[in-house]
């Protein structure tokens, strides 16, 4: 018994050299000259763009530095785009991810039933994750056209209506439609393969002592799983915050600005409608730390959580 | 008390029955419903381009200048071949690069990284 213990000991714990020495600094030296390279400093020029009035084309001798301005007129100026961005893109993470979670977690508890073909499932599950965003939009285009669409055509031949997908009522419902599609079957994996790694003796137990459906699946398998429950969700919900692929090719950020969301508003007024740069980089600031402050309530979420 | 216990086991048998249409039901919507939008594309696909915006065309006869087109005129090949060198070289790159300091972070103690392992 005691030799399958010391086995088992671990050796970066004994060997205290290692601690103080800084050994690891060769292999983690391109990885970092890597992170700050591509990640650091865009970062910090996008920071410093946000306080210039930098515009794309503009003559070299009128680029100058305006302080604070830009946040001024986003946040206190006649122009309240940029709360309505906010608002649809923070209403859209959460109806989306809350919409994807559910369908996800009721998708993943059917695949770990005990039933044939799981792995055809899995594989027609794999064809959203697989195609590109852009390119399935295009196709979610062409099935919703109001006229000549596929969907439209379907639900005239069964229940004898149509709906104008991409007009201003329904274009926000359509993006998070295709949202839906595209995104769910990454939950259902994720949560399908939390499922399978859960250990069985819970179960064994929970049925010995007379425990119906509903209370094994909320004492017994929501528990075990809610630590991939909540990392899934913050993942979602950042995904789902800065999403851009999606209402570009459908709608463009219209009919107007209906669907301008906060990553579409970024580019319009950066390489779009105007090319005002300097603003759009303050854009992107806001949005910088919105990401940090949901995803730090999260983590804390989660850690206490795993205290707890 | 026999033919009650039949009758019992029978209801259980007819709800475990109704569980699993259920289940495959619940299946087969949802693998249609992740697949049909690249069904949508193969069918359009081989379509004649004048029916591409006609959804109500079901039976005809399949034609693959599309497909020969976009060798032949739109140089798919080239783009192919892009696609492939940077796909190959990232992967390469990202390996690389992420063994390295992967490995420097789990062989060696790093101060700083205590309580960021998940």
């Amino acid at each position: 018994m005691s030799n399958g213990v010391s086995i088992h000991t671990d050796k970066r714990a004994t060997s205290r050299d290692l601690h103080n020495t800084r050994r690891y600094m060769p292999f983690v030296a391109p990885a970092m000259v890597v992170m700050v390279l591509l990640v650091a400093v865009p970062f910090i020029a996008v920071v410093l763009l946000s306080f210039t009035n930098y515009e794309l084309a503009m003559p070299a001798d009128s680029f100058k530095w305006i302080g604070l301005r830009n946040y001024d007129r986003l946040l206190f100026g006649t122009n309240k785009l940029l709360y309505y961005s906010l608002g649809i893109s923070v209403g859209m993470m959460v109806v989306a991810t809350v919409l994807q979670m559910l369908i996800g977690f009721f998708c993943a508890s059917l695949l770990n039933r005990d039933i044939k073909f799981r792995g055809l499932a899995i594989a027609c599950l794999l064809v959203p994750i697989a195609m590109t965003p852009s390119i399935a939009s295009q196709i979610w285009k062409l099935m919703l056209n109001a006229e000549f669409g596929v969907i439209n055509y379907f639900l005239k031949k069964l229940f004898n209506f149509s709906v104008v997908w991409l007009d201003k009522d329904n274009s926000l419902p359509s993006v998070l439609l295709v949202n839906i599609w595209s995104m769910t079957p990454y939950v259902t994996l994720t949560l399908y393969a939390g499922l399978r790694s859960l250990p069985l003796e819970p179960y064994e137990s929970a049925v010995i002592d007379g425990a119906n459906g509903r209370q094994v699946l909320m004492y017994v398998t929501l528990p075990m799983l809610k630590p991939l429950i909540l990392l899934t969700l913050l993942f979602r919900s950042i995904d789902m915050l800065k999403m851009f692929d999606v209402p570009d090719v459908l709608t463009q950020g219209g009919p107007g600005n209906i669907t301008e969301f906060i990553g579409l508003h970024i580019y319009r007024t950066g390489f779009g409608v105007t090319t005002l740069v300097g603003r759009a980089s303050a854009i992107s600031v806001i949005l910088i730390v919105l990401v940090g402050i949901i995803s730090l309530g999260m983590i804390k979420l989660m850690s206490s959580e795993e205290k707890g | 008390m026999r033919a009650e216990e039949i009758r019992a086991r029978r209801r259980l048998m007819a709800s475990r029955g109704a569980k699993q249409t259920f289940t495959y039901v619940g299946i087969i919507l949802m693998s249609i419903w992740a697949v049909f939008p690249l069904f949508w594309m193969i069918i359009i696909s081989l379509k004649e381009r004048i029916y591409t915006y006609d959804p109500s065309v079901w039976i005809f006869q399949p034609v693959f200048e599309n497909y020969v087109s976009v060798f032949a005129e739109k140089n798919l090949g080239k783009f192919l071949i892009n696609s492939a060198i940077v796909s190959l070289s990232t992967t390469f790159l990202a390996l690389f690069f992420g063994t390295l300091a992967a490995y420097g972070f789990s062989r060696f103690k790093v101060k700083r990284m205590r309580g960021l392992d998940l």
